[in-house]
């Protein structure tokens, strides 16, 4: 078992080198550098001396992974130029990861539904989440103004979304994030064929049979593990489509002001965070299952 | 074999699927051919304007025309991600074929691939590349590479020992006939175009995604993203045109989800 799980951690650090590795030498294979930017082509050859571009793209790599694994995840060129990346990106993560924890329960939720309102989850879900954030503001706004107009209702504290920053708009963002672009969908629809092998299963056939306990909480939690896992870099994605839309000034927003302004070194970090905790979590999730699961710890 | 192929792709298609390639076969025919994009937003589909069942938007254009138009930048990107995807599988193939170390590179690879949110991947694409249809396409391809290439390595590694493909092989039957025609078309044939349907759907929400966001197709250009946004709330413009990009780009993104099945894991 400690083997299996060496091998699990081993295979998550290189899943993060790796996309450093990819995220680094697809910035550099781009035409055009920094340095271009400056009409004197002398100041242009001092500028990429101080800056390193002139070395060679491996030696470049190798450099940005070592001061990666230092925690030196470089400095921000445009969107707060001069600062150092790790202080730029602390709040908006934490933002991100509050949206992140509220969503959740809202996913396990939706995974547990009952097969009748499946159907509507999959149809629901399978609207794109900026389609879905932006009906759900609409009809947020649209419903209290209705409400305000006839006058059962008082001004309320986040009216007009999505420019009042109040709990609503979290617990909304949350909501979208857990359902959009297919993730609730495919979360309820993965549970229904987890569970319906589980109540296949011979366990489950012996455990009726003697009347002793079927299925409990560890198999739940066995089968709903590669399930939420699996759909993180999805929800993760769908962090910046929504804070783009809800205004939330988290990771994702980040991002895309990054990419938007070519700030490389910020959108480069986020890229190679996102996938760290994808890796992380795959990680945490995978060697659940091994403590959790006895069949698994047999396994060479 | 390969004569048989579209029997056999028939067959092991239920009615959603067959209605979701209609689709998919309509929007690039439609998307490619009526409206290509180096026409210019002014005069593109002139011919339609006399006849707008959906009606028309505050500026008067017809509606029908601009979905017909944002096709255009739905098909456009996707033949790009479906060649790059193609060309993964085909990579894919060989290294599921050729097992050991050669798999497990690719997987590592393609876990690499997986790791970064596919938006995020195509976001950096195209902010480093540029904003065209070609990185838009490409980026798209790339990310969803993983999934395609988890399916065929699950198909086609089993094979590898198996009795009646070593029987193939003791016979004579040469190498590429079985890897190519028997495995890769013939057994993965369903499951790929499943995976064609499920990259549909993913380009359709990507562009329109990008374009609301306001990254990618901008107005005058028409684009399903664009559209949504364009004359939302505005009271001067009738319901259906309004609604019509909306439903438009729902009913895509349904059906290709239903038609191809439930994600594979990243």
């Amino acid at each position: 078992m400690t083997l299996r799980l060496l091998a699990q951690l081993a295979r998550a650090l290189g899943t993060v080198l790796g996309a450093a590795f990819l995220l680094l030498v697809g910035l550099e294979l781009a035409p055009g550098g920094p340095a271009d930017l400056v009409a004197d082509p002398a100041v242009a050859d001092v500028l990429s001396a101080r800056w390193g571009l002139d070395r060679p793209i491996p030696v470049r790599a190798f450099d940005w992974l070592a001061r990666v694994l230092t925690g030196d995840l470089g400095t921000s060129w445009a969107y707060r130029p001069g600062a150092p990346v790790w202080e730029v990106v602390q709040g908006p993560l934490q933002r991100t990861a509050g949206l992140l924890v509220l969503a959740f329960p809202v996913a396990v939720m939706l995974a547990s539904l009952p097969r009748r309102l499946g159907s509507l989850v999959v149809l629901v879900s399978a609207l794109p989440v900026f389609l879905l954030a932006h009906l759900v503001v609409e009809g947020a706004n649209a419903s209290a103004w209705a409400a305000m107009s006839a006058g059962w209702l008082d001004r309320p504290g986040w009216f007009a979304l999505p420019g009042v920053d109040h709990p609503v708009r979290t617990a909304l963002a949350a909501v979208v994030l857990a359902v959009g672009s297919n993730v609730g969908g495919d979360l309820w629809t993965d549970m229904q064929r987890a569970r319906d092998a589980l109540q296949r299963s011979d366990f489950a056939a012996v455990a009726r049979v003697h009347d002793t306990p079927g299925p409990g909480w560890k198999h739940a939690v066995l089968v709903a593990l590669p399930v939420l896992s699996g759909r993180l870099p999805m929800v993760l994605g769908g962090c910046v489509v929504l804070e783009r839309v809800f205004l939330v000034n988290g990771a994702g927003w980040v991002l895309w002001e990054a990419a938007m302004a070519r700030d490389f070194e910020l959108a480069m970090a986020l890229g190679l965070v996102a996938a760290a905790v994808v890796a992380t979590v795959t990680l945490v999730a995978e060697s659940a299952r091994v403590l959790l699961d006895p069949r698994l710890r047999e396994l060479p | 074999m390969i004569r048989a192929l579209p029997a056999r792709l028939l067959r092991q298609t239920g009615p959603v699927e067959r209605v979701a390639v209609a689709v998919l076969l309509a929007v690039l025919l439609v998307g490619l051919v009526v409206a290509p994009f180096t026409t210019s937003p002014v005069t593109e589909l002139r011919g339609l304007s006399a006849w707008a069942p959906l009606g028309r938007d505050h500026l008067g254009r017809n509606v029908l025309a601009r979905l017909v138009g944002g096709a255009g930048s739905a098909a456009v990107p996707f033949v790009w991600a479906w060649g790059v995807t193609a060309l993964g599988v085909v990579a894919c193939a060989a290294c599921s074929w050729a097992g050991g170390l050669v798999r497990a590179a690719f997987g590592a690879v393609t876990g690499v691939l997986g790791a970064i949110p596919r938006f995020v991947w195509v976001l950096l694409a195209l902010s480093v590349y540029g904003r065209s249809f070609a990185v838009l396409g490409v980026a798209a391809g790339l990310a969803f590479l993983p999934s395609a290439a988890a399916v065929v390595d699950a198909r086609i590694a089993p094979w590898r020992t198996d009795p009646s493909v070593q029987a193939d092989l003791a016979h004579g039957v040469p190498r590429r006939a079985v890897l190519w025609e028997r495995l890769l078309l013939w057994e993965c044939g369903p499951d790929l175009l499943r995976q064609t349907l499920g990259l549909f759907g993913f380009v359709v929400v990507l562009e329109a995604t990008l374009a609301y966001l306001g990254f990618a197709v901008g107005e005058p250009w028409p684009s399903w993203g664009n559209a949504v946004v364009f004359d939302w709330g505005r009271s001067d413009v009738t319901a259906v045109a309004r609604l019509a990009p909306l439903v438009t780009l729902w009913a895509a993104a349904w059906l290709a989800t239903v038609a191809s099945g439930p994600r594979e894991q990243p």
